[in-house]
């Protein structure tokens, strides 16, 4: 079923309400029909979803309740558990990913909400401005890396010679703060997002792309955490995290 | 074959309520030349160096015939039917542009002020090149520029080089704009196609809040 409102299937609305991350990718010049069918727009992404840590990005199923192809676009989604995500492949090339926060799913006595309000009391900080939430580093420097090598497989199914834009928002974050997720390793600051929703994009040469996919997750990643107020993640430990993250 | 007389605007028309509110006044400016009432071909080759320098002025120039000049100051008199008779709008202006090159663009019309008839001729700045003389004549010479110049009510050609700084600005600046209009066609039509944001934007209508 449709919902009104936004085109999204009726199982995957709720993730507007959630933390969620979003990817958009495009080629820098619009065709409106850069994929002949809209058929074909499903092959696309799934020859674009890449596999990491036992799940797939975008996660593309051909079963018929979670898929639909549509004049212009092929759409998929899951809505299972802390797994709620929808994707959608335009025939322009236009490339559309959002996924809720596996964070987002999270009981206030987990592992990870208690490790945050430690972090907290630990730092001194006031009981309001205690964690709403919270973003695991790796699982957002997974998100922000595969983006960019989904951009990049775009950009070959598409051989695509200038510019290629990758566009993400970290949503609905506010209050939420970082978290290694990982109980023999901790985070030694309190790094808190102020802001509701942060937003990265930028345009690059699909040349450069291919060259440095994983070097813009890095960058892209880095402004992410520093939005948290993280400013000052040295090289080895972003390399230490990409490495993790895409393990 | 009788001449046909230039038509009358509409008291309400731009053109007309600039006349009649010119003759309201009677004021003398470089864009403003009365003439007494007189035949056409007593007055062909004032009105044709006077198109030709207004064409060259900025915002163009108005001549009216019926205003005489005395000694007590210009008096409106209207142009008398016999005269009136002589003014053949399209006449005219094959007369100026015998001489204009490029052509002069003018409106030629009667005005009727306190039941007074006036030709007025509205002449038009120039397009984008200066007008000049391109014929000789008894008047004047193939390739003089004429030109209204500053603090003068009267017609000639330039005496100093700042007398044509005025013309050379005004026709570098029509210059400089068809350059930037024409180089803005000129990159729509070889420039790589920009970002089309817009029409991803579009594809992705109700999912833009994600």
């Amino acid at each position: 079923m449709k919902d009104a409102t936004n085109g999204m299937p009726s199982d995957v609305t709720q993730i507007a309400e959630l933390p969620h991350w979003r990817t958009r990718i495009y080629p820098q010049t619009y065709e409106e029909n850069r994929i002949n069918d809209s058929v074909q727009c499903l092959d696309v992404l799934e020859r674009v979803s890449v596999r990491s840590a036992g799940w797939r990005y975008p996660f593309v199923s051909r079963d018929r309740d979670r898929f639909a192809i549509r004049k212009n676009f092929a759409e998929a989604w899951i809505s299972s558990g802390e797994y709620v995500e929808f994707s959608r492949q335009y025939t322009s090339g236009q490339f559309f990913y959002v996924t809720a926060l596996r964070e987002a799913f999270l009981s206030d006595d987990s592992e990870p909400i208690r490790e945050a309000q430690e972090l907290a009391r630990l730092n001194g900080i006031d009981r309001e401005k205690w964690p709403t939430g919270v973003v695991s580093i790796v699982r957002l420097m997974r998100l922000v890396s595969i983006a960019f090598m989904n951009a990049q497989r775009l950009a070959d199914e598409f051989k695509i010679s200038d510019d290629i834009v990758v566009d993400m928002r970290l949503a609905n974050v506010a209050g939420r703060v970082l978290i290694t997720g990982d109980p023999m390793r901790e985070l030694d600051e309190y790094y808190q997002a102020t802001e509701s929703n942060i937003d990265y994009d930028v345009s690059v040469h699909s040349v450069d792309l291919r060259a440095n996919t994983l070097r813009y997750g890095l960058e892209a990643t880095k402004h992410f955490y520093s939005r948290f107020t993280w400013l000052d993640p040295t090289e080895f430990v972003l390399q230490g995290l990409q490495d993790q993250a895409l393990a | 074959m009788a001449n046909v007389q230039p038509s009358r605007l509409p008291e309400s028309s731009p053109l007309a309520q600039l006349a009649i509110g010119t003759l309201d006044t009677l004021i003398e400016v470089r864009a403003v030349e009365y003439k007494r009432s007189e035949s056409f071909s007593s007055l062909e080759s004032h009105i044709i160096k006077t198109s030709m320098a207004m064409a060259n002025l900025r915002d163009g120039g108005l001549i009216i015939i019926g205003v005489a000049r005395q000694p007590s100051g210009l008096v409106r008199t209207g142009i008398s039917a016999a005269d009136l008779n002589t003014y053949d709008a399209d006449v005219i202006l094959s007369a100026i542009n015998k001489y204009a090159a490029p052509a002069v663009d003018a409106v030629v019309a009667t005005v009727e002020h306190k039941k007074e008839d006036y030709v007025v001729i509205f002449i038009e700045e120039f397009s984008a090149t200066p007008i000049i003389c391109a014929k000789d004549s008894a008047w004047g010479n193939a390739g003089s520029i004429y030109i209204r110049p500053r603090g003068f009510v009267e017609t000639r050609t330039p005496r100093s080089g700042q007398e044509l700084d005025e013309l050379i600005d005004l026709a570098a600046e029509k210059r400089a704009a068809r350059m930037i209009r024409q180089h803005v066609s000129l990159s729509a039509v070889v420039s790589p196609p920009q970002p089309s944001n817009a029409a991803y934007d579009r594809e992705i209508a109700g999912l833009e809040n994600l």
